[in-house]
């Protein structure tokens, strides 16, 4: 079975993009130990691509060591781009891969989870990029278009070996974010329920959604409604009021997503589980409260996507 | 098939070189990133048991079980110049009077106790020289006010004096599986030329927490010379009772369930 895509982005930042791309990872992963000691089977790795040039899943799967090195050899997001298109190798993008990253458990096995690490040389590149081409005479669509054939082929590539690609997008809107919810048969959008992380998800829908929808649709590509991710939930008047107006919404049909059940608590545990790396804890350890509502929302997220079969 | 020499030699290089144990949870997660692959659980351990086999490392209780790296330069025990050694056999019994007549009374234990002194150096059921000490000592002891009883069981590893070596200590490290005290009894004669490896094997035992006990004359329990008193582990009760339960005959089994039991004192 082919590898489902799933893209985590916001136009805004802050909002929880790289804790939900952890934690979604590392719950997919465990679940995936789960079923394979059933069925006696080893589980597929679980990808996840960081186009984010913060870097910050990078770090959180692979640590400071470790990253520092695949930044060094140049196996990253904007290796792979700079070598492609600006130096005319044509390297897969597996070679640029860090396969079992994971220093986390459960059970006793590590996380099955595969690493496309970014660096912060990925903003400049993307400038450099577009500067090169332009200079070259290719418009800014056609280097959107141009980036979307080569990242969509290569990753087409890569999807019998894996069971999920996660991409981890930057906030605001790049070249790859958009590439990302174009191939993503599934698009988590995390939302802080208050009035200016609201304006960020209308932002996001008006601004890249329908765009992309537009192109997409031209395409015969039709995009696949985003699911929003209610995070860092406090029991305040503002999130219950700002939670009830966005179910609300969806269940009226008057917007172009769909939203989970689950909701992903404000809690001092995620920041710190996500900085825990280099003391290689176990997944129990890790997540320790939050692991009923990660299990919960990788239950909503396969089955979402078993609906988009 | 996985290549199990490979795997092995990247758990050695993946430990530390000062000793300090790995856990075998942690040693899959650096092996399987070293080598960008889940390594399953079948094949670390029959890659670590080969690394084991070949004495390049020990391996200790806690924490899920850890290993840790016995340095290269231990091997030298194995082929150095053994003419200056004393038979171990004929240092067993001045051990044995020494852990009779000295060891034994300095453990200071309540006049409410019960002690034995077991020679075990001959293989019974467990296969290999890391599970065999050449002693051990178990000691059972009340207290007056108190309903606590305090069991423990210390080991004793044996070597003459071309064998001391690192690998000795590990050695002693493998048998608190199922002893709560290990000790390293080596016989070390003054101004002999082995001399030169104390200062290494007395830090290492010290690191490991165990104890070295160094013989410089067996003809008298003053020749002894405790140089390092060992750590109490938490070695867990079945281990303990399994291990007592193979290497006491009936008789010492009936006497220290008595005394546990309250039936003799």
């Amino acid at each position: 079975m082919s590898a489902k895509l799933i893209a985590v982005a916001n136009m805004k930042g802050g909002v929880g993009k790289t804790a939900t791309v952890v934690s979604i990872a590392e719950t997919l992963a465990a679940r995936a130990i789960d079923k394979s000691s059933k069925s006696r089977t080893p589980p597929k790795p679980i990808l996840v691509v960081d186009l984010d040039a913060q870097a910050s899943a990078s770090f959180a799967l692979a640590g400071n060591d470790l990253l520092t090195a695949l930044i060094r050899d140049g196996k990253t997001v904007d290796g792979f781009l700079d070598r492609y298109f600006l130096r005319g190798s044509d390297q897969e993008l597996a070679d640029f891969i860090q396969c079992q990253v994971s220093a986390v458990t459960h059970g006793e096995d590590p996380l099955s989870i595969d690493l496309l690490a970014s660096s912060p040389d990925l903003r400049k590149l993307e400038r450099g990029l577009i500067h090169a081409l332009t200079s070259k005479g290719f418009s800014l669509a056609e280097i959107e278009d141009a980036t979307y054939d080569l990242l969509a082929s290569r990753i087409a590539k890569l999807t019998p070996s894996y069971d999920y690609i996660i991409f981890d997008c930057p906030p605001g809107i790049s070249i790859l974010t958009e590439v990302a919810i174009r191939i993503a048969d599934l698009t988590i959008v995390p939302t802080i329920p208050d009035f200016l992380s609201v304006l960020g998800l209308d932002a996001f829908e008006q601004n890249v959604w329908s765009q992309l929808a537009t192109t997409a649709a031209a395409n015969a590509t039709p995009l696949k409604a985003p699911y929003v991710l209610v995070t860092k939930r406090k029991n305040l008047k503002i999130h219950n009021l700002t939670v009830a107006e966005l179910r609300k919404r969806v269940e009226n049909g008057k917007v172009k997503y769909d939203i989970f059940d689950t909701e992903i608590p404000e809690s001092q545990d995620v920041p710190k589980a996500v900085e825990l790396i280099e003391s290689f804890p176990t997944y129990s350890h890790k997540w320790g409260n939050m692991r009923t509502q990660l299990s919960d929302l990788a239950a909503e997220i396969e089955t979402a996507l078993k609906r988009r079969r | 098939m996985a290549d199990l020499e490979a795997i092995s030699k990247i758990i050695l290089n993946q430990l530390p070189d000062d000793g300090t144990p790995v856990s075998n949870r942690i040693m899959r997660i650096l092996l399987s990133r070293q080598m960008g692959k889940i390594v399953n659980s079948d094949n670390y351990f029959s890659a670590r048991d080969i690394l084991f086999d070949r004495g390049q490392i020990g391996r200790q209780r806690g924490r899920g079980g850890q290993i840790f790296r016995v340095a290269l330069e231990t091997d030298r025990g194995q082929s150095e110049d053994s003419s200056e050694d004393v038979a171990e056999a004929a240092l067993m019994a001045p051990l044995e009077n020494f852990l009779r007549t000295s060891f034994l009374p300095n453990l200071d234990l309540p006049p409410i106790s019960a002690s034995w002194i077991k020679n075990t150096s001959q293989p019974q059921g467990r296969k290999g020289i890391w599970l065999n000490p050449d002693f051990v000592l178990v000691s059972a002891a009340r207290f007056r006010l108190v309903p606590d009883l305090q069991l423990d069981v210390h080991s004793f590893e044996l070597k003459p004096v071309s064998k001391g070596s690192l690998q000795a200590v590990a050695q002693a490290v493998a048998q608190t599986r199922f002893a709560h005290y290990g000790h390293l009894v080596w016989h070390l004669p003054p101004n002999n030329r082995f001399e030169s490896r104390i200062e290494e094997i007395e830090s290492y035992c010290e690191h490991q927490g165990i104890g070295l006990i160094l013989i410089r004359d067996p003809g008298t329990p003053e020749g002894f010379e405790v140089r390092v008193d060992p750590e109490r582990k938490l070695t867990p009760a079945a281990a303990i009772d399994a291990f007592l339960e193979q290497r006491l005959n009936e008789k010492e089994q009936q006497q220290l369930a008595d005394f546990i039991h309250g039936a003799t004192s």
